[in-house]
């Protein structure tokens, strides 16, 4: 016994330095990624001078002017070398690179994210106003594709090469192949408007859901996210599904399986104590990314088929204006997560499979 | 009104007056309004503009759907983005009339009265005693003066160049405010000035004009603002204690209740919204979308109305420009080819279902578009100019080559290789190559968006018979523009509108001396004396007869010169509402103004 917890304890210590080590890592590789960031920003054609003066020629540079064209209408302006440089010196570009970089650096550094240089409103608060939908674009997103993905692919394993099995795999594979902004458009014309009005068509809530009770407030929202959740799923579940499905056929034909069975184990209690943990695994190592993605949240185009002003959103709109401290704080706050979640999701695994020892990795 | 003074008036100033002979007196005149060229065509006690619906009902709302986002409710800067309506809060010193027989007229509106000097050194606004803020302070000359040197400082850029020439402004007293332009003063420039939106100084005394804000803005306007949600929409409301809303300028005016501006990320979800009746109104820019999108019951059943409404004034003109820095464009005669090869005919038919007629000059539907034989005036222009330009420019009729639209341009074609082989082309292995400096012709042709492609495409089929090899380069946004200013492209797309009269604008487009500013829109890089000469003519010209006789010269010499390919002319608006949104049964004459439209449904 105390052999044992003399064993456990050297193993939890090892355990521990290896989670201070991955903290420590942490600081490099953001390092490592706003240098990158910075720089591949500074090498796209045409910088927020150019944008800034695009704009004023009247050349739009939004989302919008990119995915529908627009009859741009120039306003034929002479833009002088003086306003050029009072926009440059705006912006600070009139400094030299490393003299930007260092001040880009600094500033990340101590958590501070800047602001945008447009719309003058600090970079965080932005984030932080988009948040609502991003999140619940991609937490329902996720909870509705893993709610549905698991089952199924039990189900499927169970019908291998069934009818069920073979139907719901060409529903699937028809999902994933068609574009989740054409699904979200066919959405969008068949039930909010053309066909049926069943859903709205734009945002997160109503315009008078102030005025609504609680429980008001929490259908309104819901029946918001109907349309563009469903556009989501509808593209996400193939994978997960096909993953959980080949996994457990997978784990079903390892000789454990067999073992258990003669061993007096029920065929459905084998499957629950057994396979399906085995099983898990593969599917726990994809959390970290997906959970990721619900600060993104959806995708880009689904948002804005439904007018849903999100992160992805704002980073896409500010990468085509060049609105740098935007992209660069999206980008920070998500390297940032990804870096804390892959540490969560390396730790979840070692919770769901002891055998996972991470002491070993450092020989 | 004396004789003598509207003789002045009708020879734009040219007369000297007998007050002239003592300099600390200088004439002038005062009037209810200012045209460009001669006399107004309201008199001071109109009763309404005939354009309004003087008994249209002041009831119901227009519920707009626009594309895209906002986040800044204050219109005066260029940074944020703002959303539509917000000039409805404000007044201005005079509003433009625009009939259809008024070139450039503005009539009085915060301003009673504009007293105007004879040279056009300056002008004197009276403002109306009545006007008030929605926050009962009332309007007074301290304002204007204070709003005029905030733009000045930091507005817009386009408000900003609009009082690039003011001297000075001096408050004379609470009611009467005085613009000085110095010598730079002219007929346009005190014409333009009435175009300022007047901002409460006292408000603004208090915030900070340089940033963008969402605060909900004070003016004087006939709405205000009841409700905003950043990026999704804004909501005015018509103010019932609305200053001016008996002026016979307003008669007819402002007639929705409230309006209520609608943003989408997406145009199917707009359509939708029109369909639907959750908007009411939706203006298209786009000919291609609007035969595809706007289809359905609703719109065959005619409860939404597709309206495409025709203006009869100088439009967006479309055309694809040369880079003339390139040697291959030097021959005129290349360039001739060029254009003799493009079937406009056919594209029209493929692609527009004919909806678009062809733009012939960058002048179009102006009094300054070139047509028949050079006028007697034309000729006076013309002939010291002659040795600068091609021989036909005084002697024949322009007409660009046309086709019959079945896709066969034999005969054009044929011209077109003949052209070719006198500029010194020759074809070699399937390439058209140059006899003397052995250049193989390509062109790389620039597109701001997709949606030209397929109108290019077809062209580039042509060229290829030619011996002409091209590519196409879609670049977006940023991208776009800065491969323009560096003039990457052999040939690209460029917009025209011709402002009347025409302006210094008119400089930065086709003079030689802006061909190498990188930023200058003199995209074309044109370097030509006679051009030169002729924009220099026509900007300072101050008569109808002048500018006309300038406008036409210079029109010839720029198609006679092929300096560039003109496409298509967009001389309507389209815009799709519900069938009980009404409009006048006169439209204005530079496109309509939802001002004047009203709610049919009786409340």
């Amino acid at each position: 016994m105390k052999l044992n917890s003399g064993g456990m304890s050297a193993r939890s210590n090892m355990f521990n330095l290896y989670f201070i080590r991955r903290l420590l890592l942490v600081f490099p590789t953001l390092f490592i990624i706003i240098s990158l960031n910075f720089f591949l920003l500074q090498w796209l054609p045409g910088g927020p001078v150019e944008a800034a003066l695009a704009k004023q020629q009247g050349i739009d540079s939004s989302a919008n002017a990119l995915f529908y064209e627009t009859d741009q209408i120039t306003n034929g302006q002479l833009i002088d070398d003086q306003l050029r440089d009072k926009i440059a010196r705006e912006y600070g570009f009139d400094k030299p690179l490393w003299q930007r970089y260092t001040e880009t650096l600094s500033r990340y550094l101590s958590f501070e994210l800047g602001t945008s240089y447009f719309s003058k409103l600090p970079v965080g608060e932005l984030i932080f106003s988009k948040l609502p939908v991003s999140l619940s674009l991609g937490f329902w997103t996720l909870f509705l594709t893993y709610l549905i993905a698991i089952p199924l692919g039990v189900m499927k394993a169970n019908n291998q090469g069934g009818m069920f099995d073979s139907t719901s795999s060409l529903l699937l594979f028809i999902a994933y192949a068609v574009p989740t902004f054409i699904i979200a458009i066919m959405l969008l014309i068949l039930f909010s408007g053309g066909v049926f009005s069943w859903f709205p068509l734009r945002g997160l809530v109503s315009a008078n859901h102030a005025d609504l009770s609680i429980t008001g407030q929490l259908l309104d929202y819901f029946w918001h996210l109907c349309l563009p959740v469903a556009a989501c799923v509808a593209s996400g579940l193939a994978s997960l599904t096909v993953l959980t499905r080949n996994s457990i056929i997978d784990q079903m034909a390892q000789p454990y399986l067999d073992t258990a069975i003669c061993m007096g184990e029920s065929r459905t209690g084998a499957m629950f104590n057994h396979v399906l943990p085995n099983s898990m695994l593969v599917i726990v190592a994809r959390l970290p990314s997906d959970l990721l993605s619900i600060f993104i949240g959806g995708t880009l185009l689904v948002e804005i088929v439904f007018s849903l002003d999100g992160v992805a959103l704002l980073g896409f709109e500010a990468l085509l204006e060049r609105d740098y401290p935007v992209v660069l704080g999206i980008l920070y706050c998500y390297s940032l997560l990804g870096l804390v979640l892959n540490l969560v999701g390396d730790l979840i695994y070692r919770w769901v499979d002891p055998r996972v020892d991470f002491s070993e990795v450092n020989g | 009104m004396d004789i003598q003074q509207s003789i002045r008036r009708l020879l734009g100033g040219a007369l000297v007056s007998i007050a002239a002979f003592s300099p600390s007196v200088l004439a002038e005149y005062t009037s209810h309004g200012i045209s460009l060229y001669g006399e107004p065509k309201y008199t001071e006690h109109f009763s309404h503009f005939d354009y309004a619906n003087p008994n249209a009902p002041k009831q119901g709302e227009l519920v707009m759907a626009e594309m895209g986002s906002f986040d800044s409710l204050h219109q005066f800067i260029d940074l944020g983005k703002k959303p539509r309506g917000l000039f409805w809060l404000y007044d201005r010193l005079t509003v433009r009339g625009h009939d259809k027989d008024e070139i450039k007229t503005r009539y009085g509106w915060l301003a009673e009265k504009m007293t105007i000097a004879d040279d056009y050194s300056s002008v004197i606004y009276a403002l109306r005693k009545e006007a008030k803020f929605s926050d009962g302070y009332p309007v007074t000359a301290e304002d204007v003066a204070y709003s005029l040197n905030l733009y000045r400082e930091s507005g817009l850029s386009n408000i900003k160049s609009r009082f690039k020439m003011v001297k000075s402004v001096e408050v004379i007293d609470p009611l009467t405010v005085k613009i000085n332009f110095g010598d730079d003063g002219s007929r346009l420039q005190i014409l333009n000035s009435g175009n300022l939106p007047v901002l409460p100084k006292h408000i603004w005394q208090q915030k900070d004009f340089t940033q963008p804000s969402l605060d909900i803005p004070v003016g004087s306007g006939p709405y205000k603002v009841t409700s905003v949600d950043p990026g999704r929409g804004i909501t005015y409301a018509l103010r019932d204690d609305y200053w001016g809303k008996n002026l016979p300028v307003n008669k007819g005016k402002y007639n929705f209740k409230n309006i209520k501006v609608e943003y989408f990320r997406d145009r199917n979800a707009a359509v939708q919204a029109l369909k639907s009746n959750d908007v009411n109104y939706i203006a298209e820019t786009n000919l291609l979308r609007w035969n595809k999108l706007y289809q359905g019951d609703v719109f065959s059943a005619g409860t939404v109305v597709k309206d495409k409404i025709n203006y009869d004034a100088p439009s967006f003109v479309t055309a694809m420009v040369f880079n003339l820095r390139q040697a291959k464009f030097d021959d005129r005669r290349t360039r001739e080819a060029l254009v003799t090869a493009f079937d406009f005919e056919w594209l029209n038919k493929k692609a527009f279902n004919n909806q678009y007629t062809r733009a012939t000059s960058l002048f179009n539907n102006s009094f300054l578009a070139a047509d028949g034989l050079p006028t007697a005036q034309e000729k006076a222009v013309l002939t010291p100019l002659s040795a600068q330009l091609p021989a036909q420019v005084l002697s024949s009729e322009f007409t660009l080559p046309s086709t019959d639209g079945s896709g066969r341009n034999r005969q054009n074609l044929l011209k077109a290789q003949t052209l070719l082989k006198e500029a010194g082309w020759k074809v070699k292995s399937n390439k058209l190559v140059h006899s003397v400096t052995g250049e193989v012709m390509t062109i790389n042709f620039l597109l701001p968006s997709p949606a030209m492609k397929p109108a290019i495409g077809a062209y580039i089929q042509t060229l290829k018979k030619l011996g002409i090899s091209s590519n196409i380069t879609v670049k977006t946004g940023t991208e776009y523009y800065k491969l323009l200013m560096q003039r990457q492209f052999d040939m690209t797309p460029s917009q025209y509108k011709v402002r009347i009269p025409p302006n210094t604008e008119l400089r930065s487009s086709l003079k030689s001396e802006f061909s190498g500013v990188a930023s200058s829109y003199n995209i074309s890089g044109i370097q030509d004396p006679a051009i030169d000469e002729l924009v220099e003519g026509l900007v300072q010209s101050d008569s109808y007869a002048d500018t006309q006789a300038y406008g036409r010269a210079l029109d010839r010499v720029l198609k006679w010169n092929y300096y560039y390919l003109p496409l298509w002319a967009r001389n309507f608006q389209l815009v799709a509402y519900q069938n009980y949104i009404e409009k006048p049964l006169q439209a204005p004459k530079y496109g309509y103004e939802v001002e004047f439209w009203w709610d049919e449904r009786s409340k």
